[in-house]
């Protein structure tokens, strides 16, 4: 059973070459099936020659499989809209083209070869810099080539629409989820050095909020969230008004990248039987109470008028 | 408490902001055609600084990093930008620029933290009373400058003075007078000093003041050799003072010190706003309150960066009440007790100014143990002009630009108690950098002593270190004159 399971296939088109190309997404797979074989355009292109979109597409997407930014950055709910198109993604990649800006661009030259072929980062490096500072500067150069990257990257992994990025999301947060949640004891082991428990438990917050919102018909901001480890589901009480809700990061995937964060009127916490269109779940009725299994089936769902492009990508359940 | 809890918080706070300006934003553009920014772009803006605000006060607290205080901003900011067009539009116009916390670091992508750094670690640092006074009878602006001691570090040497200038009553130098006090009314085209062995310094002053009274260093360069015996001061070809430099050297013993673990650093946040506070209530305009301080109490103790039962609050809008300023924006009551040296500061200020004129100049060279990676030479205290300053020589100290951000960590914290059990507050002036990053600066007591103690009880807050010394004032009597 894989996080995925209850997920069905999704498609899209994307600029490539001077046209148009479908991109798939199968089975926590992107698959691309005008480029039966990437990886050696992929050869190709590191020899010289020009990199399809497509290619490029999916090389980011593995870049930031596991990139939490993908969880601060993607949707929080349908109808948080995400407004970048692929006209945006063109705007970046030139803007990436024509080089740094800021406070580093005054003198040509200065550090000469951080680039390759394109205009040559133009670095000023302060006089009283101490002469170790070269290397730092350097540095930045870098930093900023891979904020570039980073940006360009980014914009066309939304520019997908909806269903990729959630997708995506779940994607992250499985990569994640095994250490956070402690099912994996090597890397429980390690839980001191865990650096990305704020990013996960606001992850979580920021996509359970409006979920919560419409389950109990109360206020986002009275929903308090906070990391779940070890077995179990967690937990969810109503205190004062407030909703206090321990999750385990493994919700994202499973549940909430599914579409299924409440159905049926439960505050669905975990799922027992993946699967498309019919799957098992554990659902909460009220805060306080114990979860129940709960079989549900997915509805063909069309994009409306109102939500964003791919919404149809994520199913809707009914029990 | 780890830094880890405090990014929760800045994260958590960063996932509201962001539901709350698109809220705010029901429709995240402007009006059609125009270029103004629309309601959604100006919640963003709200939203982010709101995000970057938190973070530079946890910062400063030491409970989070300044590289993931501004991680969370960035991913913050880019949430935003890709939820609005006018946004979006604007960033792409902007070519990629590195991020700000590669602008910030000081090694690279390291973050930049506030540890004391272990530069001066070991660095010597001597201190020689000096005690001597030039009486500069120049008809228009007549002054005297009072040479109190001499520190030595490995590769600079300062003697710490103050100019008093008595104006002529009749007020013929007016025009002078505005120029403020200062070496430039002395009336040498060429200053310089020389040893006993015949070798040649330059001089050059470097301090402030007001009207009546500058305070501030002569920095001799080169640095006098060890075993210079006495300087002569010479003003266009004429020796004006000897400066004995071995006479008493010997004579000082090295002061008691006490050390024990500062309070935490989001303590000392709030506990540098009383000093701020206390020290301007001796001021002329007199004390402000910071817009800021509900803000900064609200984020470190929700982020748990100041424990929930912490009287540190409640201590400072008591301080507040009892200085009788409205609008801290402190959530929570006023303590029933401040603490006693504050109280103290704030009893002196109720009670009658102390009424005595004594000036007095005298040389200290007491040098702290090391204190958190930083020296102190305490070289001298005077009292002039209404005004009391220690005088103080420091190495190892972050440098001056680093304690000039908006919301800075505490730096060190300076404290004296007097022979009447009295306590004063002092607040540091701008330091003179010297060129191996010694600092040489006043710490303007509030209120001013009103008799100068035989003995004082120095009290030194670094980011983990307090250190109590007992420093003896007049250790020495007052050399003649040759
Ligand atoms: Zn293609």
């Amino acid at each position: 059973m894989r996080w995925f399971d209850c997920l069905p296939g999704c498609e899209t088109q994307v600029p490539c070459g001077h046209g148009m190309h479908p991109v798939r997404w199968e089975a926590g797979m992107l698959r691309l099936p005008q480029h039966p074989d990437a990886e050696a355009e992929l050869v190709l292109a590191a020899l010289g020659g020009e990199k399809a979109g497509c290619v490029a597409l999916a090389e980011a997407w593995g870049r930031h499989a596991s990139d939490l930014s993908v969880l601060a950055v993607g949707p929080r709910s349908p109808r948080d809209e995400i407004r970048v198109g692929w006209d945006d993604v063109a705007a970046a990649a030139q803007a990436q083209q024509a080089g740094p800006a800021g406070p580093y661009a005054v003198s040509a030259g200065a550090v000469p070869g951080v680039l390759g072929p394109r205009r040559p980062i133009r670095i000023a490096v302060p006089p009283s810099m101490p002469a170790s500072a070269a290397g730092r500067w350097q540095q930045a150069a870098r930093e900023i080539e891979r904020s570039a990257q980073r940006r360009t990257d980014m914009l066309s992994l939304l520019a997908l629409g909806y269903g990729f990025q959630v997708r995506l999301a779940g994607q992250v947060a499985a990569a994640h989820a095994g250490r956070a949640d402690g099912h994996d004891e090597q890397a429980a082991k390690a839980r001191p050095a865990l650096t990305a428990a704020p990013a996960l438990t606001a992850a979580i917050a920021g996509r359970l909020a409006p979920a919560a919102a419409d389950w109990l018909g109360i206020d986002a901001d009275q929903v308090a969230v906070s990391l779940h480890h070890g077995p179990g589901w967690g937990t969810a009480e109503l205190d004062q008004g407030r909703l206090r809700v321990t999750l385990p990061v493994s919700w994202l995937a499973w549940v909430w990248a599914c579409g299924l964060a409440v159905t049926g009127g439960h505050l669905i916490v975990a799922v027992e039987r993946a699967g498309w269109p019919r799957a098992r779940v554990l659902g909460v009725r009220a805060p306080g109470t114990e979860p129940v299994p709960l079989e549900v089936h997915a509805i063909a769902a069309a994009a409306g008028p109102t939500g964003p492009a791919g919404a149809g990508d994520v199913p809707h359940w009914k029990m | 408490m780890s830094g880890e809890g405090a990014e929760t918080y800045l994260r958590l706070l960063a996932e509201a902001e962001l539901r709350r300006a698109a809220h705010a934003a029901d429709g995240w553009e402007g009006p059609a055609g125009h270029g103004e920014p629309g309601t959604g772009t100006v919640a963003a803006e709200i939203a982010l600084w709101r995000i970057r605000r938190a973070g530079r006060i946890l910062a400063a607290a030491g409970a989070l990093d300044e590289e993931s205080a501004e991680r969370a901003a960035d991913d913050l900011r880019a949430a935003l930008t890709v939820r609005s067009r006018g946004l979006l539009s604007r960033s792409l116009a902007r070519r990629p620029a590195a991020p700000p916390w590669m602008l910030l670091a000081s090694g690279g992508a390291a973050p930049r933290r506030r540890a004391p750094t272990a530069r001066h670690a070991g660095v010597s640092m001597r201190a020689v009373p000096v005690g001597r006074t030039l009486q500069v009878a120049d008809g228009r602006a007549p002054s005297a400058l009072h040479f109190m001691s001499l520190v030595r570090t490995a590769a600079e040497a300062v003697i710490t003075v103050v100019m008093r200038m008595h104006w002529p009553a009749d007020g013929s130098s007016t025009d002078l007078e505005i120029t403020g006090a200062g070496p430039h009314h002395l009336p040498y085209r060429q200053l310089w000093a020389s040893d006993n062995r015949g070798a040649g310094y330059s001089v050059v002053f470097d301090g402030d003041g007001g009207t009546a009274s500058w305070q501030g260093v002569v920095r001799l360069s080169p640095a006098p050799a060890r075993g210079t015996r006495w300087l002569d001061l010479v003003g266009d070809g004429t020796a004006l003072l000897r400066l004995h430099l071995v006479r008493q050297a010997a004579r000082q013993p090295g002061p008691a010190v006490e050390e024990s673990a500062a309070p935490p650093p989001a303590e000392r946040l709030l506990t540098q706003e009383a000093e701020r506070i206390l020290a301007a209530a001796w001021d002329a305009r007199g004390p402000t309150p910071d817009p800021d301080l509900g803000e900064i109490v609200t984020v470190l103790t929700h982020a748990g960066a100041i424990a929930a039962d912490s009287p540190a609050p409640g201590q400072l809008a008591a301080l507040y009440g009892r200085l009788g300023l409205a609008g801290h924006g402190i959530a929570v009551p006023a303590a029933a007790e401040i603490p006693a040296p504050w109280a103290s500061v704030a009893a002196q200020r109720e009670a009658a100014p102390p009424a005595s004129g004594q000036e007095v100049f005298t040389p200290l060279a007491v040098v702290l143990p090391e204190i958190d990676g930083a020296r102190f030479a305490l070289a001298g205290l005077s009292c002039a002009a209404g005004e009391s300053h220690l005088h103080v020589v420091a190495a190892g100290m972050p440098p001056p630009a680093d304690r000039l951000t908006h919301i800075g960590s505490p730096g060190f914290s300076w404290w004296l108690k007097d022979g009447a059990g009295n306590w004063h507050v002092g607040r540091a002036s701008e330091a003179c950098t010297l060129g191996d990053g010694t600092q040489a600066f006043r710490l303007r007591l509030a209120p001013p002593l009103a008799a100068v103690p035989d003995t004082a009880e120095v009290v030194v807050t670094g980011p983990a270190t307090r250190a109590r010394a007992a420093v003896a004032v007049r250790p020495a009597p007052q050399t003649s004159e040759d």
